[in-house]
């Protein structure tokens, strides 16, 4: 920094070191104001259109920000969506199992009935043959023995019967017979 | 196990109760040969009447003659001799009745032939009996689900009807009848089976099928097997049918399947040669028309006062390489209430069960089908026979336009929809459901190689996931625009299901 | 005029003596026949079977057999 009192000084130095040069005050006058108009001209010409360009970056730059707040608004909103809809199907997977179990339990229970069903069908079936069998024996014993004794009956009564039973047996059954058309 | 004394005991009540046998009229056999005897005497002996002869056997008197009676042997034809005594019983032959007889295999004459020995049935009835007169008769008015949708939906049988089963051998006629006795499961029907003159083998497969499927809790079988004497398959069919009448008379529905009368026709041409009776048409008796009419006619509705029973009979009759036109085939067609008619060509290219839709009737079932069924395939018909129709032209291989495009794969897929697994009957609900769907335009989103399975995965899907809405479709109840929808999305959703998202190539 | 009529068949198990055969003789004529030819025939065990006209008149032994056999 200078000395206020080397001011004059300095700018005696300054005049002088202007004067050689070629320099004058007016010409440094000339270029402050040319330097001005510039400043001015440059301030208008670039300085808005690149602030203005600046400020739509920006703005730019925030709605994509917002942008990516909405997305991941609406990430989370399907996320949370699709967790509802999983625990959804896992909840339908789940009644479609119980279901299914149900509809199986019930199917199995049913062949097993209808095994047992059939396995008592078929005790009673035997059972009923077996008894079938019984009785087929016992009347077929009946008819054998009644074949028999109608046999042994046969004979008896072919050598035993007199020559007055005959007669007596042959007028009864005229007589029979007479009786029988006349009344 | 077997109490020797009680044999003992009843023998003697028995001996003790037969001194007051009444005099029965007696004869003597003067021929005997082929299961036919001549019998001099028995002048008192009446048509149809069951003679006792010597020995135990039995025999069934046919030809009243002036000083003999030609009759025929039920067994032991080997055994009774020129000479031996014929004894009148005063009886008609007759068929043990009752509820006793329902589960069990019988020969026509009631006996067992499933090893269960004899069925505990306090009543008989005769064989042969009148038909139900003209007053006692009353309307059609009840369906006999047979399960089957091409029959249900186009040939339906009522309650009292008398439908044939006519078709080749090996087209599935005895499945068809098989089919419609499973379905009658909680039907409240009484069902009976007559086998006349069958193979055994199959009589047995047809049996355990029965059984298997639960059928047999309210079935009777009554057969008589290829091997059995000629007169017991010709009485097997009015045996069964006198069942029939026991239950129909208690106001019982019965189903009575006679499978099958082109065998009954030739067992009573056999007889009736031996008999020496002239020989018709086809070496048949002059009476075969009456054979059979006498037997069908027994079938019927009974009204409200009588009862309100039925006997609903589905005879099934063999032809020959497809020949309707042949004796038995045209009086049996002449005396039913409609046929079904089955067909070779179509069970050998797949359609199954292989009915012609186009040759067979039913002339009173569709007074009787359920309301829904009745409105859905009410275009079945029509659409089927277009389609038959145009199929016959796209052989020449003519360029097609899309409408007719469309009603060839139409009626490609009814068609396909119409096939149908034995033993794997349809409710009415699930037939509304495969109608519907077969005639709307989703079927059209679905390749015909695929229809099968849809069809069956639909019904699946629709039992497990659709319940409530198979619950709602009223089958007695016109099916509305609003169910329609409903049930045709739930094919569209079952479709995502079974085809995903990608588009099924039609 | 009498031999013009039928002849009845008369089975027995063995001849019938005098007295039987008059009472058959006077059962058969009342029925219209003109005499009875004898068949003996064992198997009838015993009584008689007459055959006249159409009709049969069985009182054997044999038919007696068969009702009980019937009845079991």
């Amino acid at each position: 920094m200078f000395e206020f009192t080397q001011e004059p000084m300095l700018l005696s130095a300054l005049t002088d070191m202007f004067d050689r040069m070629g320099i004058t005050w007016s010409s440094i006058l000339l270029h402050f104001v040319a330097l001005v108009i510039l400043t001015v001209g440059l301030y208008l010409l670039l300085f808005k259109p690149v602030k203005k360009m600046i400020r739509e970056r920006q703005e730019k730059v925030k709605k994509i920000e917002k942008e990516n707040a909405d997305l991941n608004e609406e990430v989370k909103e399907l996320k949370a969506s699709s967790e509802r809809v999983l625990s959804e199907a896992k909840k339908e997977a789940a009644a479609v199992h119980e279901s299914a179990v149900k509809a199986a339990g019930e199917q199995a229970d049913g062949i097993v009935g209808e095994a047992k069903a059939k396995a008592k069908a078929l005790v009673e079936r035997t059972e009923a043959e077996m008894e079938g069998e019984r009785k087929k024996l016992r009347s077929d014993m009946e008819k054998q023995i009644a074949d028999v004794s109608l046999l042994v009956a046969e004979k008896v009564i072919g050598r035993s019967i007199s020559h007055e039973d005959n007669k007596r047996l042959i007028e009864e059954s005229l007589k029979k017979w007479s009786d029988e058309e006349n009344g | 196990m077997i109490d020797l004394n009680e044999i003992g005991k009843s023998l003697k009540e028995k001996i003790a109760r037969a001194g007051e046998q009444p005099g029965h009229s007696t004869g003597r056999i003067v021929y005997s040969g082929d299961g036919i005897i001549k019998i001099a005497g028995l002048s008192d002996v009446r048509y149809n009447e069951l003679l006792d002869v010597r020995g135990g056997y039995r025999a069934l008197a046919l030809n009243l003659e002036h000083d003999s009676v030609g009759a025929v042997l039920f067994s032991g034809e080997d055994k009774v001799r020129y000479g031996d005594y014929v004894y009148s019983t005063g009886k008609a032959v007759e068929m043990k009745v009752g509820e006793a007889l329902l589960g069990r295999v019988v020969d026509p004459l009631g006996g067992p032939l499933d090893g269960l020995g004899e069925p505990e049935a306090a009543e008989t009835r005769p064989v042969e009996f009148p038909a139900p007169a003209i007053m006692d008769r009353a309307k059609v008015d009840k369906p006999l689900q047979t399960g089957i949708l091409a029959i249900d939906s186009m040939i339906p049988i009522g309650r009292g009807q008398r439908e044939l089963i006519i078709g080749d051998r090996q087209t599935g006629k005895t499945a068809i009848a098989v089919d419609a006795i499973l379905n009658q499961k909680g039907e409240n029907v009484v069902c009976i089976y007559v086998s006349i003159g069958q193979k055994a083998s199959s009589l047995a497969k047809t049996v355990n099928v029965l059984r298997a499927g639960g059928a047999m809790e309210y079935t009777c079988v009554v057969c008589s097997t290829a091997d059995d004497a000629v007169p017991l398959q010709y009485i097997a069919p009015y045996s069964g049918c006198a069942l029939a009448e026991y239950f129909m008379y208690r106001g019982k529905d019965v189903l009575i399947v006679y499978d099958d009368l082109s065998k009954h026709a030739a067992a009573y041409r056999t007889m009736s040669l031996l008999l020496k009776r002239p020989a018709g048409r086809e070496a048949y008796p002059g009476d075969v028309f009456y054979l059979h009419s006498r037997l069908l006619e027994r079938a019927a509705k009974l009204s409200a006062e009588k009862g309100g029973g039925s006997i609903t009979a589905l005879p099934i009759v063999e032809t020959l390489a497809g020949d309707i036109s042949a004796y038995i085939p045209t009086n049996v067609i002449s005396i039913t209430d409609g046929q079904i008619y089955l067909e070779s060509e179509l069970f050998n290219s797949g359609v199954r069960p292989a009915v012609n839709v186009g040759l067979s009737v039913s002339r009173v079932g569709g007074s009787a089908q359920r309301k829904a069924i009745r409105q859905i395939s009410g275009q079945l018909r029509i659409n089927l026979a277009q389609y038959r129709e145009l199929a016959i032209f796209m052989q020449f291989g003519s360029d097609l336009d899309g409408q007719t495009q469309k009603t060839l794969s139409r009626g490609a897929k009814l068609t396909e929809t119409l096939k149908q697994k034995q033993y794997r009957n349809y409710t009415v609900r699930e037939m509304i459901v495969l109608l519907t769907v077969a005639q709307s335009a989703v079927i059209d989103e679905i390749p015909v190689k695929k229809i099968a399975g849809f069809n069956e995965g639909l019904l699946a899907f629709m039992r497990a996931d659709k319940a409530s809405l198979l619950g709602d479709i009223d089958p007695d109840a016109a099916v509305s625009v609003g169910l329609r929808e409903e049930i045709l999305a739930a094919a569209r959703e079952y479709m995502q299901y079974a085809f995903g998202g990608e588009d099924a190539d039609v | 005029m009498a031999e013009q009529r039928p002849i009845a068949k008369v089975i027995v198990s063995e001849t019938p003596d005098a007295e039987t055969a008059r009472k058959i003789e006077a059962f058969v004529k009342e029925r219209g026949c003109g005499g009875a030819e004898y068949i003996v025939d064992a198997d009838i065990l015993g009584g008689i079977v007459i055959s006249v006209g159409g009709k049969v008149y069985d009182g054997s032994l044999r038919s007696r057999l068969e009702g009980i056999r019937r009845s079991f």
